[in-house]
């Protein structure tokens, strides 16, 4: 079998898009196919196996129409007692290895899910295709070279990232900076602040990572700060100087600060995280390429992709990551309330523009039937003729249980509150909101903003109008109520890092060193306030 | 000529003749930077060449500056082939600097030379003109090299990278040629070994593997072009040279001088020619033909050969087999399978293969992308590498990779026949590690079409074939008889069920009259074979008689008119009528037996409810007797009836315990004393006491006891007696009972043990019984493996003999199951009778009750 650098190099580049980015021409027809297929494999698999005798209830589906009839909607809750490594005989094939995410806080601890051979090839395989997809401006662009520089700010195996990254290292030759097990071995902060060192010297051809941390890195070098590098004598070597030098005339001869796309020519970037809507744009001023968004989940591996180039509006779902069941939102919540009763699920063949509540099946032996993602999204099109996709293009709104109801009039995601921050221009800031009662019992919604030179007068005003221009249902709420329900309080600059940093030496699980964004516990806000003051009084010397 | 001069004219001539074939292709990047490099390489040897010719050194001297100045580029070019033939992106200031210095070195060069070549020498040694090298030749030289050092880098390390073999056979030859290029060029820089031709010697291996990797590894595509070329210049140039010969003689001979005469003479020579060598040039081109296009010419024939034989061959296993035979051979393919759909689950499987050690059991589900591929993109195959890129084939099962892996197919043919795919020829990789061509790929194509359709109707001629056989097979081994006659009523065709109930042979009725072997009365007006060639129509099945010359039978008769004939199908009823009358005689016994007894319990039921109402204690008591006694017949009846069907149909236990008949007899015959002596008959016992036990069920044989002594007693006559006699004989238990009775006729002994059987002489002597008891006594005893016999002679009595082997020679225990079941249930008591204490297998544990 020829391997994809074995493609590149003999010039066969419309087979490597074929074999990486070919989901993105797929008809609806050729999408169920392969879904109808994989599931008629992962039955013959499960109707065998304990895990599946357990959720059919001792039945056989042979059809998709039966499974879906027989099998239940499942959360992680359901494989508590069945996903342990210890009991892998009952899963459908036996895994390669364990990955591990953070669970629940209260309900249970790290969910561990195992991954077959096929789910390894199948993260590895679309990881490339990202790139490709990341560094293309047109359809059936290779850029993607062996050797290429790689440098990734992701959490280490065994979380789906690194366990990605691990995969792809065995597929491809890129050059990691740092190595993997050096990376493998070094805290989160060394391992950004290393990549970056290093790649001074060898430069970045691909950069996955978080929106926030591109965007931070950026912006310190924005403010003069050398992108936080210390000195070290590793910026005293040749390359490194050459590299700077160049950098510093190309920024002087325009008038600007040194920017990272002064120093790196990055060919391809993946960011991920809610908010790379919102900074895309500040990313890509700085960086000088637009970050391409991936939406995946540790039980599914890549479950979504933006089209070459970032320019899509939408992401285009992958074939044979799982089953997609679409749960109209509604539907949803009737079943969360009351559990017998059985929500209506639409295949994607079947789905409408409007929002949804994904669930999955596993393929190749994966254990997960029916799963609910926890992820809100929506189908914003059929297809995208712009780029020539036959396929639906979702985005991705919030998790489906981080929502603020504000009488039950709007219900308010994370998506929905970036994108009215989005459109005021604020400096960079992070933010967290709740819904509070004031002393009359009115709810009202409470942001906390941490940012310089953020909270000013009328912002609260400010959120509100933008809120009623880009949420229709908003602008009803806010036409009943005749109010702004909008209250702003500042956090001190640094609040969040010292909360991640107190976290980080509790020990926290890694999903868990950040205080949720939507909806965050009375004792987390109390712990955010009571930081917050402290700064207030002792700020950090710089 | 020189040694040196001949090398390097052989150097020159093989770049020439590179640089002519790569420059007429040369469209794609890598292929336009090979000719650079080609051409630079060339220059370098042209001006070398006429530097070892010229005794000029002034000459000389200007062809150096030639061949530095454009041949010095080489290394730079080369770089930028490797650059591009690897796909090697970034770093452009190396192409940019090269770019750069080689261009510089050239002008510098060819503008003067100065400190490149300062003056030049003769070489008595090398016996040609030698430059004296100037210092600037160190930095040009080092761009050459590192240029050629950096293309060298990247092959290698693309070379270790890969493994695929094709590419893996082209860097190999890249490199080699390279190497020596190097190695030879660099001996330039020493005084003593400049004046041997290494360099050159380097240049001619290099272009050899260089033309080598191109047309055995398809380095760059121009194989076609190549071979055309060659193909047209080698007849056009016998042509020309017969046309210039002729000429020339033509000339000679007719001693033309001026220009006039010999265009006259070309003119005419020219038309001679064409007419006289036309046949000659096609008789060359089907030389040539096999010579240069080998691969396409036996495709040719191959496609021919298996078009003549899609015409001929019906037998499927055979046409398969030269298909793959033909297909390996010719295209030098390492295996095949060719796979076809079955009609009925649609699926696609193996029908024949080549080349593969193990029979191939992957098949194709309909909904197999693979499948669904073929037949969206009609007319086209399928490649491996298509499976592994195309998103459409993300649908294949893990499994069904895995089988497509041991499979180790390259390409995968549709065979189309009326529109419909109907089968896939599915072939492995060449043996040369090639992958397939385009024009492969087409003349695949054209034999799949044209074998596509012998394919099918050789597939369904097996299967008509195959049901053929299948239903001939059903015929033949159809218990009833099965004729065909024709249209005369000739037999013309008869089953082995047809010749048993005739009672003669196939060949004895085959071209008989049908009613030379049925007779007239199968004729008759009523007969269904009558009435169906009356009518033409099919007659249901009649029963009617058959007679043969031995026997009578009775049989069901139906008759269906056929096209060319009539089909007789008859069973024979025979045993069914007698079982029929049988049926009827038992349904007769029984209920005569059944209505005797209760009939008399009736009687004596109504009197005791009507008559006797007073205290007549005596007589009520006689009543009460008799329906108590008619109670047991019936009871007894019944309970014979239930054994005997649980006897035959084998659902009893066959359970084994060490019974002493001895006992049995001594027990039974104080059972029967009151009735022996009401009949007045005496018992004369002859028993051993120390005989060894028999293995069987004690009830079951005090039922075969007592059914022998009770119908010894039952038929003697008044003051008769009855002789009971045990002994112990060859291993088994001799009992034998006789009387002094009635006895049986002699033609009556063979049915006595026949289920309500009874003797003529019982039924006159009005003598009562069901017939049941001897048949039930010799299902006992055969169950037991015993044996029994009678003789009897009427008027003198009967004698009735069975043997039982004794214990120690059959096995202990219950057939099929453990020793010693027996001890869940005990022994019926001594004299008791019953018979519904036998064990029985767990599944009937209802029945015993």
């Amino acid at each position: 079998m020829s391997t994809t650098a074995d493609l590149i190099a003999e010039g066969r580049l419309d087979e490597v898009w074929s074999k990486h980015c070919g989901f993105l021409d797929l008809d609806l027809n050729q999408f169920m196919q392969i879904q109808r297929r994989l599931l008629d494999e992962q039955l013959e698999l499960l109707n065998r196996c304990e895990l599946g005798r357990h959720f059919f209830n001792g039945r056989k589906p042979k059809t998709l129409e039966e499974f879906r009839e027989i099998a239940p909607l499942t959360l992680y809750n359901d494989y508590l007692d069945l996903l342990k490594p210890d009991k892998a005989e009952i899963l459908p094939l036996p895994p390669l290895l364990w990955m591990r995410t953070s669970g629940r806080t209260g309900e249970y601890g790290p969910k561990w899910v195992p991954c077959t051979r096929a789910f390894y090839d199948q993260i590895a395989r679309y990881l490339i295709g990202t790139l490709i997809l990341a560094s293309a401006q047109n359809k059936g662009e290779i850029n993607l070279r062996p050797g290429d520089v790689f440098l990734y700010t992701v959490a280490p195996p065994p979380y789906l990232s690194g366990t990605t990254i691990r995969a792809v290292s065995e597929i491809f030759p890129f050059r990691f900076v740092p190595s993997i097990p050096e990376a493998e071995a070094m805290d989160f902060q060394e391992r950004i602040q290393q990549g970056f060192l290093r790649s001074l010297e060898t430069g970045i051809d691909f950069f996955v990572g978080l929106a926030s941390v591109l965007l931070r890195i950026g912006e310190a070098f924005a403010g003069g700060g050398g992108g936080g590098m210390k000195p070290s004598a590793q910026l005293l070597r040749p390359r490194p100087l050459y590299r700077l030098g160049r950098a510093l005339v190309r920024s002087r001869l325009q008038k600007r600060f040194l920017l990272p796309q002064d120093i790196w020519k990055v060919k391809g970037m993946v960011a991920s995280g809610m908010d790379v809507q919102v900074y895309k744009q500040r990313i890509e001023a700085m960086w000088g390429i637009k970050p391409l968004e991936a939406y995946a989940c540790t039980e599914f591996g890549t479950m979504a992709l933006q089209a070459w180039g970032a320019g899509s509006k939408g992401l285009t779902m992958a074939a044979e990551s799982a089953l997609w069941e679409f749960i109209p939102e509604a539907e949803y919540r009737a079943w969360r309330r009351d559990p017998t009763y059985k929500p209506k699920t639409l295949l994607l063949d079947e789905v409408t523009p409007g929002r949804y509540v994904l669930a999955g099946t596993s393929f190749g032996g994966g254990p997960f039937i029916r799963y609910i993602v926890g992820d809100l999204i929506s189908v914003i099109a059929l297809d995208d003729p712009e780029f020539g996709i036959r396929l639906p293009q979702i985005v991705m709104e919030s998790r489906v249980d981080d929502i603020i109801d504000m009488s039950s009039l709007v219900l308010l995601t994370e998506r929905a509150i970036w994108q009215a921050i989005g459109t005021l221009n604020l400096p960079t800031m992070d933010w967290i909101a709740r819904k509070e009662y004031d002393h009359n019992g009115e709810p009202f919604l409470h942001f906390y903003i941490e940012g310089r030179d953020v909270v000013r007068d009328g912002l609260a005003d400010a959120i509100h109008q933008s809120l009623i221009d880009t949420m229709e249902d908003y602008a009803t709420f806010a036409a009943i109520m005749k109010r702004n329900p909008i209250r702003v309080s500042a956090l001190s600059v640094g609040t969040l890092q010292r909360y991640l940093e107190l976290k980080q030496a509790e020990k926290a699980d890694l999903g868990h060193l950040k205080p949720p964004r939507i909806q965050p516990s009375d004792a987390i806000t109390e712990r955010l306030l009571r930081i917050s003051a402290e700064l207030a009084q002792h700020p950090p010397k710089h | 000529m020189t040694f040196v001069q001949a090398i390097c004219l052989l150097a020159l001539l093989s770049y020439l003749g590179l640089l002519l074939l790569v420059g007429r292709k040369a469209r794609r990047p890598e292929s336009r930077a090979f000719l650079l490099f080609l051409l630079a390489i060339t220059a370098w040897q042209w001006g070398v060449t006429i530097v070892t010719f010229t005794r000029d050194p002034q000459v000389a001297l200007f062809w150096y500056k030639i061949a530095l100045g454009l041949g010095g580029s080489f290394g730079f070019f080369y770089a930028l082939f490797v650059r591009q033939f690897l796909n090697l992106r970034g770093h452009a200031w190396v192409v940019w600097l090269g770019a750069l210095l080689t261009a510089f070195f050239a002008l510098w060069t060819l503008a003067g030379g100065e400190f490149i070549i300062t003056d030049i020498y003769w070489s008595p040694r090398a016996q040609f003109w030698l430059p004296e090298l100037g210092w600037m030749t160190y930095p040009m030289g080092l761009t050459l090299y590192g240029y050629l050092t950096y293309g060298m880098v990247h092959l290698a390390r693309h070379y270790r990278r890969t493994h695929l073999p094709l590419m893996r056979n082209r860097l190999r030859y890249l490199l080699s040629g390279i190497g020596l290029v190097f190695a030879g060029s660099i001996v330039n820089y020493n005084e003593t070994l400049k004046a041997y031709p290494l360099d050159i010697i380097a240049n001619v291996i290099n272009a050899v593997f260089i033309a080598y990797a191109i047309f055995r590894y398809k380095l760059l595509d121009i194989g076609l072009v190549v071979k055309r070329g060659l193909f047209y210049f080698i007849p056009a140039s016998i042509l020309a040279i017969g046309y210039y010969l002729t000429v020339l003689t033509a000339v000679n001979l007719f001693h033309a001088v001026t220009g006039s005469q010999v265009a006259l003479i070309s003119l005419g020579v020219a038309a001679l020619v064409a007419i006289a060598l036309q046949p000659l040039y096609v008789r060359l081109q089907s030389w040539l033909d096999p010579l240069f296009f080998r691969e396409k010419y036996d495709a040719n024939r191959m496609l021919a050969r298996l078009s003549q034989l899609a015409a001929t061959v019906l037998d499927l296993y055979r046409l398969t087999a030269i298909l793959l035979q033909e297909i390996t051979a010719t295209m030098h393919v390492e295996h095949a399978v060719i796979y076809l759909r079955h009609k009925e689950s649609g699926d696609f499987g193996p029908v024949a293969q080549m080349g593969l050690p193990r029979p191939v059991t992957m098949s194709f589900r309909p909904d197999s992308p693979v499948l669904t591929w073929l037949q969206r993109q009609r007319g086209r195959i399928l490649t491996r590498t298509e499976i592994e890129v195309l998103p459409e084939f993300k649908a294949l099962w893990t499994q069904e990779r895995e089988e497509l892996e041991s499979l180790a197919a390259e390409v995968f043919v549709p065979l189309f026949a009326r529109g419909e795919l109907i089968g896939l020829l599915v072939l492995g990789p060449k043996r040369s590690t090639l992958p397939y061509s385009e024009e492969e790929h087409q003349t695949l194509l054209t034999m799949a079409n044209q074998t596509a359709i012998a394919v099918q109707n050789a597939w369904l001629y097996q299967m008509a074939v195959r049901e053929k056989e299948r239903t001939e097979l059903i015929i033949d081994q159809a218990f009833s008889g099965i004729l065909v006659l024709d249209l005369n009523l000739v037999i013309h065709k008869a089953n082995a069920g047809a010749t048993a109930l005739i009672g003669r042979p196939i060949a004895d009725l085959v071209g008989k009259p049908f009613t030379e072997v049925f007779g007239l009365e199968m004729w008759d007006e009523d007969s269904p074979l009558y009435r169906a060639v009356q009518n033409g129509r099919a007659v249901e099945p009649v029963e009617s008689v058959l007679v043969t010359a031995d026997r009578r039978r009775d049989i069901l008769l139906g008759v269906t008119p056929l096209e060319d004939g009539y089909l007789l199908n008859f069973a024979d009823i025979t045993r069914i009528k007698e079982l029929d009358r049988l049926k009827s005689g038992i349904v007769a016994t029984v209920s005569h037996e059944l209505r005797t007894p209760l009939a008399s319990i009736k009687g004596y039921t109504d009197l005791l409810l009507q008559e006797f109402e007073g205290d007549n204690r005596t007589l009520r008591h006689e009543f009460l007797n008799i329906i108590n006694e008619e109670t047991d017949r019936l009871v007894q009846l019944v309970t014979d009836l239930l054994d005997l069907s649980r006897l035959e149909s084998g659902r009893l236990e066959r359970k084994r315990e060490p019974v002493y008949l001895d006992e049995l007899v001594r027990e039974m015959t104080r059972m029967l004393a009151v009735q022996a002596q009401q009949a007045e008959v005496t018992w004369v016992l002859d028993v051993p006491e120390d005989l060894p036990p028999v293995l069987g069920d004690r009830t079951l044989l005090l039922a075969v006891i007592k059914n022998l002594l009770g119908n010894a007693v039952k038929f003697s006559l008044p003051g008769g007696k009855v002789e009971v006699k045990i002994r112990h004989q060859d291993g088994t238990i001799l009992l034998e009972v006789s009387d002094q009775g009635i006895g049986i006729p002699a033609e009556e002994l063979p049915h006595v043990f026949t289920k309500f059987y009874r003797a003529s002489t019982a039924r006159q002597a009005g003598i009562r019984g069901t017939g049941l008891g001897l048949a039930l006594v010799k299902e006992v005893v055969e169950l037991y493996q015993g044996h029994i016999e009678v003789t009897s002679e009427v008027g003198s009595g009967s004698c009735f003999r069975i043997t039982l082997p004794v214990a120690g020679d059959v096995h202990q225990g219950v057939d099929g199951g453990a020793p010693g079941i027996e001890d869940r249930k005990p022994h019926p008591p001594s004299g008791s009778m019953d018979a519904h204490q036998w064990v029985f297998e767990p599944s009937h544990s209802d029945d015993a009750a």
